[in-house]
């Protein structure tokens, strides 16, 4: 064999399973190929289309793969250091080719993952995908519940990345984040204490927050991703499939069964999934190129910007606990325990076993707002109004001294000179 | 569809993967091209090396630039102290007496000698290699002295031959 | 799902009826044909903003100022000069005083000699200073910010001069510009006097020192006025007053500018009905601790209307320079080479010889009576005195002291001045004056044989 076929050959077995012949190919493919084998050979046209996932899971994963690959690079260039942390962004910003391209890429794609990630997670309820429908196999309860620590990593990723820079806006968001831990009873003074390696933030706390926002955090968000995907699989593939079972079982039922086609995985379902991630990378490059990421002043301890506020998803803790002190003649408890802790707990809480509480019917699986379910749609939305209510407020109505002031009659903080 | 239309379907879907491929190799090498520096936070490759009266006559090494300069009379010369095999510190070594090397069919008159303490490279007294791994004998630098300042200057970018010595005024 | 024996081969699976399962479509048919062209569309989007990202960084607006130095350099040095001109992001490096000066990479004349004329643009000229100010501070042991304060890191004009139009720079130390000179009402903007202030910051030992009018006339003042009456500087001088031994690093967050200001109408402050902000903009000053400093030292009680502090008629031009020696006080770190020498002798100053030369000439004149007076109005103005007394000028703080004499016993006086703690403690006189005036007389560390002095001097200058 000359060393030209050989070299086709080789690169035949490596595009080959992306562009099937046929049936049999496009069933083998799957198999074959290292990067499908999770995938089924054929899936329905409805778990494909635009309108019922809305791919948020797809673009969470695609927006992990960004924030990894800009987030190696910058940690070649990165120095996790307080004297030389604020200084190597200085230099992204200014002296790295494209550093500024990368930092902003880095910081818009952590943004959009949390909000992808959550989005994706109103999706499945308002779906109704964590239900199980008519199979037997499937216990979608569980990647519910994957899915709710993967979205708690994925504010842990964006707390710990946001200390970085080390300027002043890190320092004093991380400063409060750190202070929440703390209003735990009992364990918050040890969490603090182990999180900041201190009792304030410094040298320890900032080789920490590295140290879990470039391998700890990364590595379990991976795992368990493999893990929810896995999931999928034996959970008998997407909850919107459930509808085609159960319209062949409940003719009573009016259910829609438009969609159920079968498409082959590959080409078609990869071609999608090509679309989406392209779509992805280039909505994050449009937002970093005209949108640059803010850096304040060095982080100083000696001074507190007025007002100091957490990252935004935090936001409505910082609200909740600044409004949930409780005083009484006999006790107070701080609010930061109360908002910090225990409504956010309770929160988390209740969304995390409502999967496991849900008694609508198995026709409300895997569908758009299911009339069943109508109540409980309604307050799932007031909880999440709730909280992106208390962040808008926290982020646009909190001024100087966390007074409540209109978004442009902030009162101006003097210059030195 | 007629199989002219394929093709020109064909054509524009294969334009469009260049297209998409061209943007992602761009980023890709915009991401590459940061890891270049464009700055440097090292001791300049110019630098000052102070008044020519206050060099010491013999030997001065400078241990943040790794560089022997010496000075005879009128005459200053730079040399480094960088091994040319693998990059160690190579040792100055004081001679009990002066004495006359062979190497290469060339006879060196030598005062001093360098020792690389890693591998065994030996330097003769003009930092030519007479023994040992290294591949080549020490490089000698340009010196001037700034008109602004009056002060000497070498220049480690900039390598000369041996031999070559800048004759104070 | 059933069990399978792994061995069985898959073709004897259950077969279903071939009626009940979906027809399987072609691998060829496209399901979704639109997805092609939305990727191509969507590469194309991409290159066009690749695009855009890769021009924002191949043009920095240092480019431009680069090409145009070279060009200004080839026409005035020639060709070889020009191809000599370094391109891209250039930096000075200080590792002992943390500044990274990107500052160079657009005034990139700052040490080429040839380049000081009036024709070359203020950009590019070389450093003014290159052979008196730059031979004792070098770029390279210096940088431009620890003088000039700026932004060393950023290579953009907005941000490395800290300019505040439309978007905030984060950065607390402005370019110390001529405009900002201008801004604040320095009748000499063009001399850029606000510079002296880090002059200060280092040299802040020194009486005074060449170059720096504003700071060494506001030494003298500071000396004068006797503000450590009041205030402590390095755990030296009294407590009625905060302490200034940093004052110029106190953070701008704890400057209220948004709390009432006061007018002083019949000796007493009177709510404006403006804020300190409001007020700043009245008079065209920027929002800022500087600003807060002047009108402080205008009038301190238009600020705080409880302040003891004296209003103590500063000029425009003292007000300014008071300001920037508080502004100059500033806590920060130097390695042991870089302290200043601390001298207590006076420079050369043309303003003070003369002083002291007048001074010499009239002591042999004086006789012995006569000389206490002196050394008692000396004393009086040295030990601070002034701060809070006048004689014939009206009360201040404390008492006006014309005719002090008259009206209580020497004994008394000298006993006030030495020993004020246990006067306010035990004496009827002094407690009904604290009373009427508010403010504590603090201790001067004057000894008896001094207040004597200062007696002769009260009862000459009473009558």
């Amino acid at each position: 064999m000359s060393l030209k076929e050989r070299l086709y050959r080789v690169w035949r077995a490596l595009i080959w399973t992306f562009d099937p012949a046929d049936r049999a190919e496009a069933g083998k493919a799957i198999t074959r190929n290292f990067w499908l084998h999770w995938f089924p050979p054929r899936m329905t046209k409805r778990s494909l289309s635009w309108s019922y996932s809305l791919w948020l899971g797809t673009i969470s994963w695609v927006l992990f793969v960004i924030l990894t690959v800009t987030g190696v690079i910058l940690m070649f260039l990165y120095i996790p250091s307080v004297e030389r942390a604020y200084w190597t962004i200085k230099d992204l910003e200014y002296a790295v080719s494209w550093g500024w391209f990368l930092r902003n890429m880095h910081r818009w794609g952590a943004h959009m993952m949390v909000a992808a990630v959550f989005l994706h997670m109103l999706r499945v309820f308002y779906t109704g995908a964590y239900k199980n429908g008519m199979s037997h196999a499937a216990r979608r309860e569980i990647n519910w519940t994957v899915g709710m620590i993967l979205l708690a990593l994925t504010l842990l990723l964006s707390y710990t990345g946001y200390l970085l820079p080390w300027d002043q806006l890190a320092f004093w968001a991380i400063t409060i984040g750190v202070q929440i831990a703390e209003s735990v009873p009992v364990l918050g003074k040890h969490i603090k204490y182990v999180m900041a390696g201190g009792t304030q933030l410094g040298q320890p706390t900032l080789i920490r927050f590295y140290a879990l926002h470039v391998i700890g955090l990364p590595l379990a968000v991976l795992l368990l991703f493999s893990y929810h995907m896995w999931r999928v699989r034996k959970d008998e593939g997407l909850a919107a499939v459930e509808q085609f079972r159960i319209a062949k079982k409940r003719k009573d039922l009016q259910i829609d069964t438009s969609g159920e086609e079968p498409v082959y995985s590959t080409p078609w379902a990869v071609r999608r999934i090509v679309l989406v991630s392209l779509a992805t990378l280039v909505w994050v490059m449009f937002l970093a190129t005209f949108l640059d990421s803010p850096l304040e002043e060095p982080a100083d301890p000696t001074w507190t910007p007025n007002p100091a506020k957490a990252p935004w998803y935090f936001l409505w803790l910082q609200e909740l606990l600044a409004i949930t002190t409780i005083r009484t003649p006999w006790f107070t408890i701080n609010g930061g325990f109360v908002g910090g802790v225990v409504i956010p707990g309770l929160m988390g809480l209740a969304a995390t076993v409502w999967a496991f509480l849900d008694k609508s019917p198995p026709e409300a699986t895997g569908v758009w707002f299911h009339r069943s379910r109508t109540v409980q749609n309604i307050v799932f939305t007031l909880g999440v109004l709730f909280v992106v209510g208390l962040i808008v407020f926290a982020m646009y109505f909190r001024g100087p001294n966390w007074g409540v002031y209109w978004p442009w009659a902030w009162p101006e903080i003097p210059e030195i000179l | 569809m007629s199989e002219v239309k394929k093709k020109r379907r064909e054509v524009l879907k294969n334009v469009g993967r260049l297209i998409g491929y061209g943007v992602l190799g761009g980023v890709f090498a915009g991401f590459g091209r940061s890891l270049w520096p464009n700055i440097l936070y090292e001791p300049p490759k110019r630098f000052r090396l102070g008044k020519p009266e206050d060099l010491a006559e013999g030997v001065n090494f400078f241990p943040e630039q790794r560089l022997f300069v010496f000075k005879k009379g009128k005459e200053v010369w730079a040399i480094s102290a960088i091994c040319q095999h693998l990059g160690c510190t190579v040792n100055f070594v004081q001679l009990p007496e002066p004495k006359t090397l062979k190497v290469m069919n060339r006879e060196i008159k030598e005062e001093w000698e360098f020792h690389c303490p890693c591998h065994g490279s030996l330097y003769a007294g003009d930092g030519t290699i007479y023994a040992g791994p290294a591949p080549r004998g020490l490089p000698w630098y340009y010196l001037e002295i700034d008109p602004a300042t009056g002060m000497l200057v070498v220049d480690t970018s900039k390598e000369v031959e041996k031999g070559w010595k800048f004759k104070l005024s | 799902m059933e069990k399978r024996n792994p061995q069985t081969p898959p073709q004897k699976k259950v077969v279903r009826p071939a009626a009940k399962k979906p027809k399987l479509p072609d691998v060829k048919d496209d399901p979704f044909p639109l997805d092609s062209w939305l990727i191509y569309a969507i590469s194309i989007i991409g290159a066009f903003i690749f695009a855009v990202a890769a021009y924002k960084e191949i043009n920095p607006e240092y480019k431009r100022y680069q090409v145009e130095f070279k060009k200004l350099v080839e026409e005035k040095f020639g060709k070889e000069a020009a191809a000599k001109v370094p391109m891209g992001v250039q930096q000075i490096w200080v590792k002992d005083l943390n500044r990274i000066d990107r500052c160079i990479t657009c005034h990139m004349g700052y040490e080429w000699r040839g380049l000081e004329g009036e024709d070359v643009p203020e950009v590019f000229r070389t450093h003014p200073h290159l052979d008196d100010l730059i031979a004792k501070h070098p770029f390279k042991k210096y940088g431009c910010t620890t003088c000039h304060w700026g932004q060393g890191y950023a290579t953009n004009i907005k941000e490395a001069h800290v300019i505040n139009e439309g978007k905030k720079v984060r950065w607390l130390e402005p370019l110390l510009s001529k405009e900002k000179a201008k801004e604040y009402g320095f009748e000499d903007w063009q001399k850029m006097p606000l510079v002296e202030i880090t002059c200060n910051t280092c040299h802040r030992m020194e009486d005074s020192l060449p170059g720096t009018p504003y700071i060494n006339l506001a030494k003298k003042i500071f000396k004068e006025k006797g503000c450590i009456t009041c205030h402590k500087v390095f755990g030296e001088g009294g407590d009625i007053g905060p302490d200034l031994t940093y004052e110029g690093s106190k953070s701008h967050e704890m400057f209220d500018i948004h709390a009432p200001y006061y007018e002083i109408k019949d000796g007493k402050p009177v709510p404006s009905g403006r804020t300190i902000a409001e007020e700043m903009k009245r008079r065209g000053l920027p929002l800022s601790v500087f600003s807060w400093h002047l009108l402080h030292f205008e009038e301190p009680r238009s600020i705080t209307p409880t302040s003891a502090m004296p209003n103590f008629g500063f000029n425009e031009r003292e007000l300014r320079a008071i300001t920037m020696l508080m502004m100059s006080w500033r806590n920060v770190k130097l390695p042991a080479e870089y302290i200043p020498k601390r001298t207590s002798a006076p420079a050369q100053q043309p303003e003070e010889k003369a002083d002291t030369t007048e001074e010499v000439e009239g002591e042999a004149e004086r006789s012995v009576a006569s000389e206490l007076v002196k050394r008692g109005e000396e004393l009086f103005k040295s030990k601070g005195c002034t701060a809070c007394h006048t004689v014939g000028g009206g009360k201040l703080v404390g008492p006006d002291l014309k005719g002090v004499a008259d009206r209580r016993s020497p004994e008394w006086i000298v006993a006030m001045i030495v020993n004020p703690d246990s006067m306010l403690k035990h004496d009827p006189t002094a407690q009904d004056l604290l009373k009427e005036y508010g403010v504590p007389m603090p201790s001067q560390n004057v000894s008896e044989e001094e207040a004597k002095a200062i007696l002769e001097y009260l009862k000459s200058s009473g009558r």
